[in-house]
């Protein structure tokens, strides 16, 4: 696992280009809704001071007024959010196929020739998120499932406590599943990529790999996803010192906030790369 | 077990007193009680005294059977709540009915069991048994009393909205057949209703409570006698004089913490991993004891109990009884987030407003409820700060005010503050309407006539009425004291009505001023260069006349500062000078914080765009990274 991570990282280094691409496009989704907020946001305060003095303070009045008199808005918002939400969904098909084909690739591709590649296997990759998207439901939501049912049974328990180790607990369990899946999904994309086999023979292919515990897929995950919670917890640590209520401070923010996306698009790059180290029909 | 064979005495005994009263105790109450743990149920037995402190003969009296709301789905109590909060509330209810039963009444020794009758002063439901009428053999003339003894069973709900069990827990409220309040010759004395709470007479309680051996216990008034049983039980009695009402709590997880907070003996009952946070009830709650005795009037009884029910009991937090209140668990809760410290503060309040000045929350919710919330703001205020009383973030601070603002902006003001409890459109209505547009209005009167003068009429009003039954009149009687001139325009338009309170700035505007042209009058001199004529304008939007302040500001920083009585629809302001007006606002102090939009009460000549791009900026980060989350499944 520790030589899988270690390739990985120098992997994703060399694919730099790729991680600032990614970036890009997260960033591009990012500008468009923070210009609808502004834009919402600039109707719903219609001029008022707010629109200066929300920069220096915060207040919650001007947050409680706007949830009241101005949902609607917001709600509209929230609707244009999700459509670009299933837009980056979308663009993502191809653009983990790009990925894929950049760490699975004998000779280092050009961000084209990745993007290349990657159109080549949208078709697939798309039928393989479809069956992830179906176990995840089905993982996800049996666990969210038992979970409430703990919780419920845990309710009526005459055990002091019971009820929030139920909740601890099953968000612990949903925290696990979600790794699971999105272990068992890269990895049955790695598999169709390398093979050119279908999606549900790529799918059980990788669900046995992390699921019987072979080649330490499923700790590798957890190891990527500690990495991007190290990443996470420094990110705020530095970000709690950044005062946002100045201009200078405003802009320090976004750009240390731009910093941590783009190392967390490394992480992702990172996260291919390793798990790709282990597969054998790697070149 | 028989209830004779464990209380033989009790009808021989009075409710026992001592010391000058403080109120004029018309009924008084000794019961002796022992609670079941296995089947959640208490029986009792309870010798009752009810003088007729009125010029009216009463023929009969009026008894609340509280525990009779969770008797069945069809109760006034149960309808209300299933309405307000959809059928789901009672789906981890189901089982959990509980009811109490007469099982004998008996005046004089007559036995008057059978002519106990179920009666609906509120609404024609005849599955509601909340409240029964006994007919007495002889009518009680002003100025006498009459005895009763009563012997009854309550069978405790499982924990749903303040009284019952969860587990071993036990929360034992509006639990023993207790009399109403005979008024002008008419019994007040309403059904149990989902937003109401009580109203009583004041007395002297003398309960001996029997538990389990290994149960804690805490309840209203003062431990006098405690005492071991031969069959593994153990017997409590408390006395509380000067109250209203009677509560107690049992469970055998309770650990016990006592304190000395001000001057006061503080019990403090919780479980092991809420006593962990014990430091945020006393601190909250010496906050609160400071405060009331300084600004309003001393706590006068020995003792104050704190319950904290358990998460899994939470049903029972945030309610106020005499001498004792049950909090809101801190366990889950991080100490940036003041809500068990609101609510003790919260709670001891009711000590003050419903304890002692024991108005009617039936009918006058606001009376208690909104006064009370008021002075929880102004604690919460001093103790904690103004912007972050409540929620104390770096990014983010919620005051008192600001969260009252929030509560009340989402309720709406579709109801008056006066009306009966349940007849508001919903819940939200009424929580919105008695504590938030009540506390909001105290705010705004502090705004008008002085935060010294509201405070002042809250003495005056506490020392008349404490331990006396006020009304709404009698409170705004005070508040007319204490301002010197009369408030019924202010009380009429804020509380006695819908009407909501709205002022905008609608337009700001500066322009070149012209000079003079045209033939009819002599020409006159040319302004100088660079005249501005300037122009607000200020909307009443709301139904509600009241003065307001309006600031003025202009491109170099000057201010003005304008007075506007509010009476007309709007106002114009013109202003001639080289500077042009920069942006205005009305009530820039925030002494009206009726508004119900704040949104509006500013407007800048050219709109700012700094407060939009953080906000912008900052949904844009947090969009990126829900994408990041979501593609990396």
């Amino acid at each position: 696992m520790k030589d899988a991570l270690a390739a990985g990282f120098a992997a994703a280094l060399r694919r730099s280009p790729l991680v600032v691409m990614l970036w890009q496009v997260n960033l591009l989704f990012g500008a468009v809704f923070a210009g609808l907020g502004a834009t919402a946001l600039a109707m719903a305060l219609d001029g008022s001071w707010y629109t200066r003095s929300l920069l220096q303070d915060l207040d919650a009045t001007a947050l409680f007024a706007l949830y009241a008199h101005h949902l609607p808005t917001f709600k509209l918002l929230g609707a244009t959010g999700a459509t670009l939400v299933v837009l980056y969904l979308a663009a993502w098909v191809p653009l983990h196929g790009a990925l894929v084909a950049s760490v699975c690739g004998d000779e280092e591709l050009g961000v084209r020739d990745a993007l290349r590649a990657g159109a080549g296997v949208t078709a697939v990759f798309l039928r393989i998120g479809l069956v992830a998207l179906a176990s995840f439901v089905v993982l996800v939501g049996g666990t969210a499932v038992a979970s409430f049912v703990g919780l419920r049974l845990a309710r009526q328990a005459v055990a002091p406590g019971a009820y929030q180790a139920g909740a601890v607990a099953g968000a612990f369990l949903l925290a696990l599943a979600w790794v699971f899946c999105a272990a068992v999904h890269d990895h049955a994309r790695l598999r169709a990529f390398l093979t050119g086999e279908g999606a549900l023979a790529s799918y059980g292919w990788a669900f046995s790999l992390v699921t019987r515990g072979r080649r330490r897929a499923y700790p590798l995950a957890l190891a990527l996803v500690g990495v991007g919670a190290l990443l996470a917890a420094f990110y705020q640590v530095v970000a709690s010192q950044i005062a946002a209520d100045w201009m200078t401070g405003v802009v320090l923010s976004i750009l240390w906030g731009q910093a941590m996306l783009l190392a967390r698009s490394l992480v992702r790059v990172w996260a291919f790369a390793a798990q790709a180290q282990l597969h054998d029909e790697r070149g | 077990m028989a209830v004779g064979a464990w209380i033989p005495l009790l009808a021989l005994c009075a409710p026992a007193a001592s010391g000058e009263p403080l109120s004029s105790r018309i009924a008084s109450y000794a019961i002796e009680a022992q609670l079941d743990a296995d089947t959640h149920t208490v029986r009792g037995r309870q010798k009752l005294v009810w003088r007729n402190d009125t010029r009216v003969a009463a023929p009969d009296l009026h008894f609340h059977l509280y525990l009779n709301a969770f008797a069945n789905n069809r109760t006034t109590f149960l309808r209300e709540l299933v309405a307000a909060s959809g059928p789901g509330v009672l789906d981890e209810w189901r089982d959990g009915w509980g009811a109490i039963a007469l099982d004998g009444v008996r005046v004089a020794g007559e036995d008057l069991t059978a002519r106990v009758e179920p009666i609906h002063p509120d609404d024609p439901n005849p599955d509601d048994r909340t409240v029964v009428r006994l007919p007495l053999p002889a009518p009680v003339p002003p100025g006498g009393q009459v005895e009763v003894e009563m012997e009854f069973t309550a069978r405790l709900p499982k924990l749903l909205a303040r009284t019952g069990y969860s587990g071993s827990f036990h929360f034992v409220a509006q639990w023993f057949p207790k009399l109403g309040v005979f008024r002008d010759g008419v019994w007040n004395c309403h059904q149990f209703h989902a937003n109401s709470e009580f109203f009583a007479d004041f007395g002297v309680y003398d309960v001996s409570l029997t538990t389990p051996d290994d149960y804690a216990v805490g309840a209203t008034g003062v431990l006098r006698e405690e005492r071991e049983n031969p069959d593994g039980t153990r017997t409590r009695r408390f006395v509380a004089e000067d109250v209203h009402d009677f509560a107690w709590t049992a469970d055998p997880e309770l650990r016990t913490q006592r304190r000395e907070v001000e001057g006061l003996d503080v019990l403090l009952l919780c479980h092991e991993a809420d006593c962990r946070s014990a430091e945020r009830f006393f601190d909250s709650l010496a906050h609160a004891v400071r405060w009331f005795g300084e600004h309003i009037g001393p706590y006068p009884y020995p003792s104050f109990t704190i319950v904290v029910p358990p998460p899994f009991a939470g049903a029972a937090g945030g309610m106020e009884y005499p001498t004792l209140i049950t909090a809101l668990s801190p366990r889950w809760i991080p100490a940036f987030v003041r809500l068990p410290e609101l609510v003790t503060v919260h709670e001891f309040g009711h000590q003050y407003w419903y304890g002692m000045v024991a108005s009617n929350e039936f009918e006058e919710a606001w009376l208690d409820e909104g006064i009370n919330s008021w002075c929880e703001g102004e604690i919460m205020s001093a103790a904690y700060g103004e912007r972050e009383g409540l929620l104390d973030l770096p990014s983010l601070k919620i005051g008192s005010t600001a969260a009252r603002r929030g509560a009340f902006m989402r309720a709406g003001g579709r109801d008056p503050a006066t009306l009966p409890s349940w007849e508001f459109l919903d819940r939200r209505s009424y929580v919105g309407v008695s504590y938030d547009k009540t506390a909001l209005a105290l705010d705004s009167l502090a705004g008008y006539v002085g935060h010294d003068t509201v405070v002042d009429g809250l003495r005056r009003y506490f020392e008349r009425w404490r331990f006396r039954q006020p009304r709404g009149g009698d409170f705004t009687s005070a508040m007319t004291d204490s301002a010197g001139f009369d408030l019924a325009w202010f009380f009429d338009q804020t509380l006695a009505s819908s009407a909501t309170v709205d002022y905008a700035v609608t337009r700001v505007s500066s322009q070149p001023a012209a000079a003079f042209a045209g033939i009819d009058v002599p020409p006159q001199p040319a302004p100088p260069a660079d005249t501005y004529l300037s122009t607000v304008v200020i909307e009443r939007l709301g139904e509600a006349r009241l003065p307001v302040g309006v600031e003025v500001v202009f491109d170099d920083g000057a201010e003005t500062h304008e007075k506007w009585d509010g009476q007309a629809r709007w106002r114009r302001f013109e202003y001639r000078g080289t500077q042009r007006v920069s942006h205005a606002e009305v009530d820039p102090d925030d002494a009206l914080p009726l508004d119900v939009d704040p949104l509006n009460d500013s407007r800048m000549r050219d709109p700012g765009t700094r407060g939009l791009v953080r906000l912008g900026l900052r949904w844009g980060f947090w969009f990126q990274n829900l994408l990041h989350l979501l593609t990396s499944f």
